[in-house]
């Protein structure tokens, strides 16, 4: 067993245990984080890639509101790498709840949400798919945000403040003595190692499981556990946020991500914190739902499908309330005013888009406790460092500049080592994943990192295997660095098998159309061309 | 009026206008696009023959043994690189690793394991989607008793190219190679393996050349001319990834074939209705005409048979639309064979899907699934279009399409 000690263990690599994690290092509070899987792999990349405005909760839920605008502004600035600033757009339909819209203008207006009614005639010329039967569209500060991106720049800050973390680990039991939590048990997935960490206080972030983290040790924790589902297409339909100005509800949220939008949600409470799976009923649904903005929405093409868990917290209002009706709002809960044990501190609810004030509000508590007075400075220091421009004009001139782009965003103050390597050996600057334009020096580059497991987890660091192929051509083209980077060719079959299955589980619920015919060349290129062996069938 | 108009211009459709065309008829192949030999790796599968035969229904109960081996040697008449051999043959994958194939080009087929002797590998720098490392260490793991190297080699036309980092495809190489330029770079590298390897006194050492993006057949039709110099080590072709040069050259080779046996050919046309003789009740009907889109007009192509080879989901010839709602064939709007089961957890199990298609007799005239009756009297089914099979996972995919061509030529 292998025993170190800290000063603060936060469990959970989401958006807040990263906002966690970062905050307390700028502090100067020694902490580390451990996380089960990846970084992202839950709740922090299972949603639609929306950074509200507040206008979704502007009639039933001002807090969240105003938390949602405050913080919007906040991460245009600091994190302005992982967003794209699309804005958004409310429409009204014909037929749609007037009284609604009088609410929600005043809400608003209440919390400070900035609208512009947009001319009927200027909305379909900007967007063109947009149904005929809108009667009214307002513009707010919604964008789109990259949860991969702001996670791993997350990490990245917090490790130059000397912020550690650990992923594949997971937290096996909360360290007990004397009505006193001291520290961890976790296990180490990929070498087996058992982990015992010591620290002063234990930050349980774990979303969706953090009802698990807390009943480790006998804690009540109430959270929902809300299942959403979405709906990936292969293209822009939309450039802006489209949502539907109502009562928010199912499937009444477009979002454009890079090359593809994102379209949810749905709502169904479940038992399970990784209940991933998407039902085909609720994709019928969904589209169904979509028509009402999206008109010939059966049309389009659907990339693949996957869900998240909402881990909302169920006050003692809510309690009658289903999934749509628990407020956004998060909560900090004292283990030792609520279960009379010290060192234990739970964060629930939220949304991505205030994960830096759920973090900061945490780390204030943490800092009190400790006594440390360091003021939180989160919400002035940007995530990224100012860019050498000198290599990134190199970027632009080597891979050309969209692709440079990306890779300055996605690898900040590590781009000059990528950029160095394409310019020694230019054909290192051929892309493996085409769609988003990562480069054969930027996967090597990738794989150098310790956290770097799989090709899944380069799926997640890198975004390849998410655009239209869902990784056939470009599991194929990452096989010479898999190869050396893992050793050897059964790894990397296994590892094509894995990133294979991983996409297919998104693919499987919206199998037709040009996506089905996608399969097809998958399976033709891996079963026939490389012949790879087929598997048995479970049935 | 043609005896035929063939649908498609896939493996099934080639194999079917071109066996027509050499029996006489006149024929005329409709197509939208260049189908899927595009991803043709050069090999054909034919699979476990007698164990698919006792799968219900599988296209392989359609035809006797005789049809097949039939269909074997029409391959190798049109094509006569292409060797038939009692047991399966083995070759190359793009990756190095060793594949079998039941019908593949002479120099394709692998060495013996058992023997020992040297490859080298010649890697053309810059090569896309081409992996020397991994080769090498497959090779290496795949003919333990054999020695393999490397030697990268560069041609003088793409030096400049090369040096931007940019990479070159495959189909761009093979065009090199059968250039002259390309036969003499090839003669130069391979003497100086032959030197380097074959030094002094010792005991001759077998040494193959290995050579990713070769293709040494379909030559005489396909007029691309290559030179068909010898080289002074035996060179073997690697099998192909995509877009594959040997799909290109081979649909090439066989649309030449075709033509020059007096088939008629409309590139580019789309097939998209028919017309009717009209029906009478309780009997099959027959088709007179196919009505086809191209260039913004409707022609109307009136045949004695029709043979149907738009090549299933992949092809195109069968639509799936939105939440499975709408499922149909394009042309004749047939009746298909729809799997309850749709797909497996597993990415790379046999899929339910794959099974989808038209339900023929033994003629491969489509049938009514639920009445089990003959729904068009002079439209053969072939290929990819046919129900109950799996060309990934059973690796059936030459075999069938091959066969069933050849067998809807013989029924013109």
């Amino acid at each position: 067993m292998r025993e170190i000690s800290t000063q603060v263990v936060v469990i959970g690599g989401g958006a807040t245990g990263v906002g966690i994690l970062r905050d307390l290092s700028m502090r100067g509070i020694p902490a580390l984080l451990l996380e089960q899987g990846d970084l992202a792999h839950g709740t922090s990349s299972r949603f639609h890639g929306l950074l509200h405005s507040g206008g979704r909760y502007a009639v039933k839920d001002d807090k969240a509101a105003q938390e949602c605008i405050e913080e919007n502004i906040i991460l245009k600035t600091i994190a302005a790498h992982c967003i794209e600033d699309t804005y958004g757009w409310f429409v009204f339909l014909k037929g749609d709840d007037p009284n609604y819209l009088e609410l929600w203008l005043q809400g608003c207006d209440q919390v400070g949400i900035p609208v512009r009614e947009v001319p009927l005639e200027e909305g379909f010329r900007l967007e063109p798919l947009l149904t005929r039967k809108a009667a009214r569209i307002f513009e707010v500060p919604d964008a789109t945000v990259d949860g991969f991106k702001l996670l791993w720049s997350n990490v990245k800050s917090a490790e130059k403040y000397g912020g550690t973390y650990q992923t594949y680990c997971k937290v096996q039991s909360l360290w007990l003595e004397n009505g006193r939590v001291i520290g961890v048990y976790a296990e180490d997935l990929i070498t087996g190692e058992t982990l015992r960490v010591r620290s002063e206080i234990v930050v349980n972030a774990a979303g969706p499981w953090s009802a698990e983290i807390a009943a480790m040790s006998g804690f009540n924790v109430d959270v929902l556990k809300d299942k959403g589902s979405l709906l990936v297409f292969n293209q822009r339909l939309f450039n802006r946020v489209i949502n539907r100005l109502r009562v928010p509800g199912d499937g009444d949220i477009f979002v454009p991500h890079q090359t593809v939008t994102v379209f949810g949600t749905t709502s169904h409470t479940v038992e399970l914190p990784d209940d991933h799976q998407v039902d085909e009923q609720d994709i019928t649904y969904l589209i169904e739902l979509g028509q009402n903005l999206l008109e010939g929405i059966e049309r389009q093409r659907i990339v693949r499908s996957f869900a998240g868990i909402r881990p909302l917290y169920e006050s003692v209002e809510d309690q009658d309330q289903e999934g749509r009706g628990v407020s956004r709002n998060f909560v900090i809960i004292d283990h030792q005013k609520m279960d009379g044990v010290q060192g234990l501190v739970s964060i629930l609810g939220g949304k991505l888009t205030t994960y830096r004030l759920m973090a900061e509000k945490v780390s204030d508590w943490v800092a009190a406790k400790l006594g440390v007075h360091t003021a939180c400075r989160t919400a002035e220091e940007p995530l990224l460092n100012e860019q050498s421009a000198e290599v990134w004009d190199k970027a632009r001139q080597l891979i050309g500049v969209a692709a440079a782009d990306k890779m300055m965003e996605r690898l900040n103050e590590q781009a000059g080592a990528v950029v160095e390597a394409i310019a020694r050996q230019p054909l290192l600057g051929q892309f493996v994943c085409e769609c988003e334009m990562v480069t054969q020096a930027e996967v090597i580059h990738a794989l150098q990192d310790p956290a770097v497991n799989s090709l899944d987890d380069l799926r997640r660091q890198t975004r390849l295997g998410m655009g239209t192929c869902q990784g056939a051509y470009c599991s194929y083209r990452a096989t010479p660095m898999i190869h050396e980077a893992f050793g050897g060719w059964e790894r990397t079959v296994k590892e094509y098998r894995l990133l294979l299955a991983e996409r297919w589980r998104g693919i499987t619920p919206v199998l037709w159309g040009e996506q089905l015919r996608e399969s097809e060349l998958a399976r033709a290129l891996f079963l026939n061309v490389l012949d790879l062996k087929a598997e048995e069938s479970e049935g | 009026m043609w005896d035929a108009v063939v649908v498609g211009g896939g493996l099934a459709g080639w194999i079917a206008g071109i066996r027509a065309a050499q029996r006489g008829k006149k024929v005329l192949l409709v197509t939208e696009g260049v189908g899927t030999l595009f991803y043709f790796s050069g090999i054909f599968d034919y699979g476990d023959i007698e164990g698919l035969r006792h799968l219900p229904k599988h296209p392989y109960t359609l035809f006797n043994s005789e049809a097949i081996a039939q269909g074997q040697h029409f391959v190798q008449e049109i094509c006569p690189e292409y060797i038939i051999n009692e047991t399966p043959q083995s070759a190359f994958t793009v990756l190095g690793t060793v594949r079998q194939g039941d019908l593949m080009p002479r120099n394709m087929i692998l060495p013996d394991r058992q023997e020992q002797g040297r490859f080298v590998l010649l890697v053309p720098e810059g090569l896309k989607d081409f992996f020397p490392e991994v080769v090498i260490a497959n090779m290496a793991r795949e003919f333990p008793g054999w020695q393999v190297s490397a030697k990268r080699m560069r041609v003088d036309a793409l030096a400049e190219w090369v040096k931007l980092g940019k990479s070159v495809s495959s189909i761009d190489y093979s065009a090199i190679w059968r250039s002259e330029e390309g036969q003499r770079v090839l003669a130069h590298e391979i003497e100086e393996i032959k030197r380097q390897y074959q030094v002094g006194n010792k005991p001759q050492e077998k040494i193959v050349v290995v050579l990713p993006s070769l293709v040494k057949e379909y030559v005489d039709f396909s007029r691309t001319k290559p030179c068909i110099e010898e080289f002074s080590l035996p060179v073997l072709e690697m099998s192909s990834f995509v877009p594959s040069p040997h799909g290109r050259y081979f649909a090439e080779y066989l649309k030449h074939r075709f033509t020059d046996l007096g088939g008629e050919l409309m590139i580019g046309a789309r097939a998209v209705s028919l017309n009717q003789e009209s029906p009478s009740e309780n009997k099959a009907r027959t088709c007179q005409e196919v009505i086809v889109n191209s260039k913004g007009k409707s022609l109307c192509l009136k045949g004695k048979k029709f043979i149907l080879a738009t090549g299933g989901l992949l092809g195109g010839g069968i639509k799936v639309g939105m939440a499975r709602k709408s499922i149909h064939e394009g042309v004749f709007d047939l009746p298909l064979f729809v799997p309850k089961e749709w797909s497996e957890p597993q990415f790379f199990a046999s899929q339910p899907f794959a099974q989808i298609g038209v339900e023929t007799d033994e003629l491969m005239r489509p049938l009514d699934p639920a009445r089990g009756e003959v729904v068009w009297d002079n439209v053969h089914v072939v290929g990819r279009m046919l129900a109950h099979w799996d060309p990934w996972t059973q690796r059936c995919g030459g075999g069938v399409s091959v066969t069933s061509g050849y067998v809807a030529a013989e029924l013109v």
